[in-house]
Order: structure tokens, then C-alpha cells, then sequence
């Protein structure tokens, strides 16, 4: 009987202290989204918590959709106050968060590359966009219609290419990564051989052949990874012929594993990434609920330490685990201060 | 009928054969049952083979994570740093002071320097030759001997650098004049080449240059463009030249990543409270950087890209190697794994929260399953009568036990979705207390069902006595049948719970999945319940998906050990309780 009573008595003492927190205000910032921004804000975070007196920033992954479809569920303590994306807010998900009172503010903070990359004991690559095109695209016009792409290797591609079959382990549709590798390397690419052209010689009107373009081949040479990038190197690991899309960052902290292909002569790194010269990039930013500001301790005060130079500068921490930091930084650092006031 | 025909056939004779003797049938039969036989053993040694091969991936790499290397460093409080302006340190001038810029890259990275210099240990010299035995080695690989007489001879290896660099330069000259047409020009450049060569030191190699020019001298322009490309020396001495660049590009940023010091509050604090410790020395263990630890442990030799860990290059390493002469570097236990809170940083990483979330869900989960399922299973099983409506209620309990978890969280968020719009929502988000709620849920059928089996198993003898002397119906279950049934019903709970442990898929739902923000939890009385907490299952998952492969391929499974240390207890303590108490009728 003694448990029965141990049990009644614990349960009442949950229940009163259930009642007696909710009576106090939340004191910590809540922040969800991306997976790519996760690991840059689970190190800023843990700096702001170690480094002043607030308490440390809840962050949670979920993905850069999910993010911001919390953060425009609303105003109050039940809400989010932070939502990381890798991609930028969608017009109907403003009206959404309009709709509900919510002002969502953009604080981009840095840029990722995005680099492909193959295991390090094959050969190297040295690709163009056109490349890329060539090797995923479903259909590519020739001699006036439309035939399915017969690529199998990389040498049918590009004669320069090593001879290996086409393998590539692109993000999915789920990731913010994938919109930017459509629009930078398939779209750049069918635009760069002459098939965005020929297409609409071929009567189809831009948005088709657009569409046209980004339609990626299904027969098993292109293969969607759901998950993170961490699922892409264990792909490359059983398929070491296959070529991987990967963060920067993801690459630089494994590169005992990979080796990074060149995209129209240049090498990624931070330095080719901030001045433009590698074409292939994508904003990172976070959205801030301005209804939280003043409102949530700490919230206006963790995004300054975020996108403060000795955080989020070049030779912070963010940029050695691989953020390409923002030269407008300084730009981003004014509109918050005046947000403060 | 034309079936009755069968009926009128005649029987045949039963055939005459021995005992002794194995007929076709017999034999088949045998054969079937050896057959059998091997299967069943070939199915075990499969499934043995897997466990083997799952315990061995997990243990191989978890075990070496529970050890951490570790620089041993003379931390000296430099009063320099804590107050810049000079004069007497305060305690809140410390509290001020940026953990990032006074910490980490001022007193760590001065106490490693003063270290080093004090183990003997001359950082700019070991760099240097690292990088001259680096570029030595370039050189000799192309045929050029004596590289290492001819850098000591330049002086500083920027020196090194610039001769070599020079004679590279004749020797692309010499490449792109025989490019062209002007063969007396290619001649003389080849010339001039073979003159640097000799000049630096590399008479071989002279040698050779000379002999290509006299091809060239002969006309075959070509022929002497290919030998000079063969020798690969343009290639090799600009290589050696790019090394011997290098150790003035070595700064305090390379030397302080070999050591992980960031967020160091602890020390602050310790300092604020403390402010004679100022000026100060102080023994500290300081973890190393997570990548180098692969380097330590043998897993990458640090040669060449394939072999250095991510983000560092030779000369770093021979920092380490020097360290580790010095006998600066250590390998501990890690006690900080077991209290730390997550970190995106696997040198500081830890499971104190996950492990303090994890354990408080279970108990949250034994006292609310324990009492409904027990409840509702005596009810079911003593009181209720048998009619279709308990018997829809029996299906329904053993159909739920088979419900996939995820449909649990995805109650669990409707549960969390409607106490925000009574108000309480924020408060119960991500807390043990609505995890251990929704793993109840997911428990509770399972406990129902072994505790209904148990109160089965309590022989109907036993209550006929009870009533027969006079107890009531509830004495008779309290008193006499819920005793004897104890034993199997905590064996089911424990069951129960330990499936409950390493469920993951309905806490990513309900707020549990948090990286940050979780700090060790206080104690369920004083509202430990009512906090951000973190599990297990959700904090391998985090682990696994991290960057760095140390952390993905060694604390990951550090964390599946501890995971699995405990269900292999809750489940020894299952088995204890039931060979203890299980009676047998």
C-alpha cells in the first residue's frame, strides 16, 4: 500500500507545482527550425548562456518550414520567439503570421556554400553547372524534341570528367538546400548548354521550360536524401562512386573523408564563398517575433550576441565551424540596435 | 455419386518391409528433420552473428569515447588580461570580462604558451621543421637531393622559400620558352635554369637541365618540353617553396585549437568568488581538441589529406607529438560525460540532463501506469462482468499495445495543443512530466496485459478460501490475490518501462528533441518535474547527426552504452524479482 500512497502524494506534488509555474513568465528564449542553422545556433546559445546572466536559449530542430509556420502560429509565451530557416520566408506564410499579429523581423547572419563533394581515394571533379544539368535532368532537348536523358557516366557528360557512373546524392525536396541547387547549378546549367533556349524554340513558354529544367531524372542516377548530411556520407560510403551535396561546413569538418570538386574552376572556401566568386550559395538567417521584443528577457539581447562581430565576424566561432560570415554584417548589427530602442 | 467410388477401391496390401531396414519414407523423414535441425542452427548463428556485429560497432567505438585526452596546463590568471588598464583586479571587472576574448584566447592561450615554454617546448622551432622535413621530403620525391643542406644554408625558411621559389621560376620560364618557336631563346632559358639549379645546390638535377637543353640545342623542341615536364621539378619546388611559407603563417589561432577552452564560466565564477587567485597558477586539465583526439588514438596517422583531422595540418601535429614527449597529454576517464549538458562541442558534450529527463519519465511512467494499469486490470479481471462490452474493452487494450509509438506523440501534441489554449501549454512543453504522460499512455497496455495474466495465474483455490472465512471481495484481491500476483505484475512494469526508455519517436514531438537550453534537473519535489528536460533516445539522435565523426562515431555510441547498461538492469532486476517471489501452483 506504502507504493500507492508514495505515487498519490507524488502526483499531487506535480500538480501543485504545475500551478504554481504557470503562474510565472517564461524566462528563457524558444527557438525551432533548421537543421542547418541548428548546429550554428546550439554554439551561440551555449556562448550567450556561458556568457551572460540570462538563461540559455532552448533551440530545437525541425526543419526551416516547420520553423516558421510556429512562429506565425501566434503571440504569447506559448509561441516561439526565434525561427531558424535556411530559406527565405514564402509570401503566404507572411500572411499567415499577418494574420495572426506576428511581425516577423529577418536577421540573415552568414552564408552557407554548398559543395559537392566525393569520397577522397577517387578521383576529383571539376564540374560546371552545365555538368550538372547534363547528368540529372530527366529529359534534354535534341534534334528538336524532347529524349530521356541518356547519360550514364560522367565522361558522357564532360569528356573531361573521369569515366564513373552518374550517382548523385542530391537533398530533397524537403530541404531548403535543394531550392538553391535547382536554381544555381540545374537552372544555371540548362541555361548555360543551350536547352533553356532550345526548349522554348520548341514552343514551350518559360515557366514550362523552367519547370522543364528542374525536373530531375528518376531512374536511380539521382538519389533524394531525406535526412541530414550525415545520411549523404553514409550513402558515399556504400557507393563510393557517388558524388554528395553538402554544406560547407559539413565538408570542412570532414575532410578526412571527402574531397571537394571545383564548380567552374573555383575551390569552395570561405574566402570564394563571401566575395561571390563560387557560385553556388544560400543566405542563412533567422526570423525574431518583433512582439517578443522587450517582452521575453533576453530575447533582443541573444540576437545581438548572434550577430555581434565576435560571434558571427570572420575568426568567431561560428565562421571556423564553417559559416561564410556576411560582409553587411555591420548593416544587420544597425537594424537590430534600432529595433532596441 | 462419383466421390463413393473411392469408397469400393481396394486397399492395398500393406507392404512387407523390415525394421531393421529404413525405408524411402523413413529416410525422407530423417532428412527433413536433419534439415530442420540445421536451419534452426543456421538461423541462430545468423542472428547471433548480427548481435555480435551491433554489440562490436557499438562497443569498439563507444568504449574509447568514454576516455578523453587531456593537456594538463599551468592555468595562470593574468592579471594583464583580467584588467587591461592595470591597477587591482575587482571582482566585476572579472564578471565583465568576454569568456570568448579574456578566456579563451587570453588566459588559456597564455597559460598553453607558458606551459610549453616550461616543458621545453619551442613552438616556432617545431613548426619550422616540421615544415622544412615536409618540404625536404617534397623535394627529394622529384629527384631533388640535398633539399635539406640547401634550406639550413638559406637561413630562415622564408629565406628557403624565396630560393627556392626563384629557381621554380626559372624553371617555368625555361617551360613556357620552349613553348614557342625560338629555339636559342629556349636554349638559353634552360640554361639559366640549370645555372639557379646548380647555384642552390641541386647538382643532379643541374644535370639533367643540362641534358634537356642540349635535346633542345639539337632542335626537338617538343621532345625537351616533355622531359623537362617529367621531372616534375617546377612542381616539386614550388611545393617545398609553398611549406617552407607556412611557419610564418603559424599563429596563436593555430596553437590555441589544440586545446578546447571556450565557455569557460566556471572559471569566471571561480575567479568573482575568489579574486586572490589573480596572478596566480593553477594545475587544470584541459580537454583537447575532439578532432586531434583521432589523432592521438591512432585512428588518423596524420599523413597526407586523408589522414589529418579535419581543420588541422602537420605542424599542429607536431605541436601534439611534442606535447605528448612532454608528457603534457593524458587520458582520463570521462566523469564530465555523465553530468555535462549537451553540447554542440563533443570535447565538453554530455548526458547529465538526458540521463536526470530520462530517468524522471520513468517515474513518472511507473506512478501512473503502475496505479491505472493495475486499477483497470483488477476491475477487468476481479469485478467486471463478462459481457460484450468488457470483452470489446479486452480487444481494444490489446490492439492498443500494438500501436505504433509515433501515434502516442502525435496525442501527446493534441493533449500539449489543447492545455495552450486553456494556458498551461507552455508550461508542460518539453518537461518530464507530459513525456512521462505520453510514454504512460504507450505503457499502459502492456502493463494491463501482464498484470491481467498475473492476477490469472492466482489460483481460484486462494479467493474461494479468502471468501470462504468470511473476507469481503476487496479483502479477498487486496488482501490475498494482488500479494501473490505482485511478482509478475512488476516484472511486466519493469518490461514496460524498459520499452518505454528508448522510445523516441513520440518525445520529437512533444518538445523533448531540445540541443540547448536543458540544465541538469532539479529534484521532482521541488519541481524538477516542470522543467526543460532532454531524453536519452532523443540525445543519441543528436549525437548521431552531428558534424564532427567523433561525436557521430563515438559519443553516439558511448550514450547506446549507457542506454543499454540500463534496460540490461531494469531487465536483471525483472528476472531477480521473478525468480524470487513467482510462486507455482
Amino acid at each position: 500500500m506504502s507504493l500507492v500512497k508514495l505515487s498519490v502524494s507524488a502526483l499531487a506534488v506535480a500538480a501543485v507545482s504545475a500551478t504554481a509555474a504557470v503562474a510565472q513568465g517564461r524566462d528563457n528564449v524558444q527557438i525551432a527550425g533548421s537543421s542547418t542553422v541548428l548546429p550554428y545556433a546550439n554554439i551561440v546559445a551555449e556562448a550567450f548562456g556561458a556568457e551572460t546572466d540570462f538563461a540559455t536559449p532552448v533551440v530545437e530542430g525541425g526543419g526551416s518550414s516547420t520553423g516558421r509556420r510556429l512562429l506565425c502560429e501566434g503571440v504569447g509565451e506559448g509561441t516561439i520567439d526565434i525561427a531558424n530557416s535556411s530559406s527565405l520566408m514564402k509570401d503566404s506564410e507572411a500572411e499567415v503570421c499577418a494574420a495572426n499579429g506576428v511581425t516577423p523581423i529577418e536577421v540573415r547572419f552568414g552564408y552557407d556554400g554548398i559543395v559537392f563533394a566525393s569520397d577522397i581515394n577517387g578521383p576529383s571533379f571539376a564540374f560546371t553547372p552545365a555538368d550538372w544539368y547534363m547528368a540529372l535532368a530527366a529529359e534534354i532537348p535534341m534534334d528538336g524534341e524532347m529524349v530521356a536523358n541518356p547519360n550514364s557516366s560522367w565522361a558522357d557528360v564532360n569528356g573531361d570528367l573521369p569515366d564513373q557512373a552518374i550517382n548523385a546524392f542530391i537533398p530533397g525536396t524537403n530541404h531548403g538546400t535543394r531550392e538553391v541547387f535547382e536554381e544555381n547549378v540545374i537552372l544555371a546549367g540548362c541555361e548555360a548548354t543551350g536547352a533553356f533556349d532550345a526548349m522554348v524554340e520548341m514552343g514551350m513558354d518559360e515557366d514550362a521550360a523552367e519547370e522543364a529544367c528542374i525536373t530531375l531524372r528518376t531512374d536511380g542516377a539521382s538519389v533524394d536524401i531525406e535526412g541530414d548530411y550525415t545520411q549523404t556520407l553514409a550513402n558515399l560510403d556504400s557507393t563510393p562512386t557517388g558524388i554528395g551535396v553538402f554544406g560547407l561546413s559539413f565538408y570542412e569538418n570532414n575532410t578526412d573523408r571527402l574531397q571537394v570538386a571545383t564548380m567552374s574552376g573555383i575551390t569552395p572556401s570561405t574566402e570564394t564563398i563571401a566575395s561571390g566568386e563560387y557560385p553556388v550559395s544560400r543566405p542563412l538567417q533567422f526570423y525574431v517575433k518583433q512582439e517578443h521584443i522587450g517582452v521575453i528577457p533576453g530575447l533582443l539581447e541573444y540576437v545581438e550576441f548572434f550577430i555581434s562581430d565576435e560571434i558571427a565576424g570572420p575568426g568567431g566561432p561560428l565562421s571556423e565551424y564553417g559559416l561564410v560570415p556576411d560582409p553587411e554584417l555591420a548593416a544587420t548589427q544597425e537594424m537590430i540596435a534600432a529595433l532596441g530602442q | 455419386m462419383t466421390d463413393a467410388t473411392g469408397f469400393d477401391a481396394p486397399i492395398p496390401p500393406a507392404a512387407r518391409v523390415s525394421l531393421y531396414e529404413r525405408s524411402a519414407q523413413v529416410k525422407q523423414r530423417h532428412r527433413k528433420g536433419a534439415a530442420l535441425r540445421y536451419l534452426g542452427v543456421a538461423a541462430i548463428t545468423l542472428v547471433l552473428f548480427f548481435l555480435a556485429v551491433l554489440l562490436w560497432s557499438i562497443f569498439s567505438r563507444g568504449i574509447p569515447a568514454l576516455f578523453q585526452y587531456q593537456a594538463e596546463i599551468e592555468i595562470y590568471y593574468d592579471p594583464e588580461i583580467l584588467n587591461p588598464d592595470g591597477g587591482p583586479v575587482t571582482p566585476e571587472e572579472i564578471g565583465d570580462v568576454s569568456l570568448r576574448s579574456g578566456f579563451e584566447r587570453g588566459i588559456f592561450l597564455i597559460s598553453l604558451k607558458r606551459t610549453l615554454d616550461s616543458a621545453g617546448i619551442d613552438v616556432a622551432q617545431v613548426v619550422a621543421d616540421r615544415w622544412i622535413e615536409e618540404a625536404v621530403e617534397r623535394l627529394s620525391a622529384a629527384g631533388l637531393s640535398g633539399g635539406a643542406e640547401i634550406i639550413a644554408g638559406a637561413g630562415a625558411p622564408s629565406e628557403g622559400a624565396r630560393l627556392l621559389g626563384q629557381t621554380g621560376n626559372t624553371l617555368r620560364a625555361a617551360a613556357s620558352a620552349l613553348g614557342g618557336d625560338d629555339q636559342a631563346g629556349a636554349v638559353e632559358a634552360l640554361e639559366t635554369a640549370s645555372t639557379a639549379l646548380a647555384e642552390a645546390g641541386f647538382a643532379e638535377a643541374a644535370a639533367t637541365l643540362a641534358e634537356i637543353a642540349a635535346t633542345a640545342g639539337q632542335g626537338a623542341l617538343s621532345d625537351a618540353a616533355d622531359a623537362l615536364t617529367a621531372t616534375g621539378y617546377q612542381q616539386a619546388l614550388f611545393d617545398a617553396a609553398g611549406f617552407l611559407r607556412q611557419p610564418d603563417q603559424f599563429d596563436d589561432g593555430d596553437l590555441s585549437a589544440i586545446i578546447y577552452a571556450a565557455n569557460r564560466r566556471d572559471v569566471r565564477d571561480r575567479l568573482v568568488a575568489n579574486p586572490d587567485l589573480v596572478g596566480e597558477t593553477a594545475q587544470e586539465g584541459v580537454p583537447i581538441d575532439i578532432s586531434v583526439t583521432r589523432y592521438l588514438s591512432g585512428e588518423l596517422s596524420g599523413e597526407g589529406q586523408a589522414n589529418m583531422p579535419p581543420g588541422f595540418n602537420e605542424a599542429q601535429l607536431a605541436i601534439v607529438d611534442e606535447m605528448v614527449e612532454a608528457g603534457i597529454i593524458d587520458r582520463n576517464f570521462r566523469w564530465s560525460f555523465f553530468t555535462n549538458v549537451y553540447s554542440q562541442n563533443g570535447e565538453v558534450a554530455g548526458i547529465g540532463p538526458a540521463l536526470m529527463g530520462s530517468a524522471y519519465m520513468m517515474l513518472v511512467v511507473l506512478v501512473f501506469s503502475l496505479i491505472f494499469g493495475v486499477a483497470a486490470s483488477i476491475y477487468l479481471e476481479e469485478f467486471a462482468p463478462k459481457n460484450k462490452i468488457t470483452d470489446f474493452i479486452e480487444i481494444n487494450i490489446a490492439n492498443l499495445a500494438a500501436v505504433p509509438s509515433i501515434v502516442f506523440g502525435i496525442l501527446g501534441a493534441a493533449i500539449l495543443f489543447t492545455l495552450t489554449e486553456l494556458g498551461f501549454g507552455n508550461s508542460i512543453r518539453g518537461t518530464a512530466l507530459l513525456g512521462g504522460l505520453v510514454l504512460s499512455l504507450m505503457t499502459l497496455p502492456t502493463i494491463v496485459i501482464a498484470t491481467r495474466a498475473a492476477l490469472k495465474a492466482v489460483p481460484p483455490s486462494i479467493r474461494d478460501a479468502a471468501l470462504g472465512i468470511g473476507a469481503s471481495k476487496v479483502q479477498t484481491v487486496f488482501h490475498h490475490v494482488l500479494p501473490l500476483a505482485a511478482p509478475g505484475i512488476l516484472t511486466g512494469t519493469i518490461i514496460g518501462i524498459a520499452q518505454a526508455l528508448g522510445e523516441t519517436a513520440p518525445l520529437l514531438l512533444i518538445g523533448l528533441s531540445v540541443s540547448t537550453g536543458a540544465d541538469i534537473l532539479s529534484s521532482p519535489f521541488s519541481g524538477g518535474l516542470l522543467e526543460q528536460a532532454q531524453s536519452m533516445p532523443t540525445v543519441v539522435y543528436l549525437f548521431a547527426q552531428n558534424e564532427d565523426a567523433p561525436v557521430r562515431e563515438g559519443l553516439a555510441q558511448a550514450a547506446i552504452i549507457v542506454m543499454l547498461l540500463l534496460l540490461f538492469a531494469l531487465n536483471f532486476i525483472a528476472i531477480i524479482l521473478r525468480r524470487r517471489f513467482e510462486r507455482r501452483w
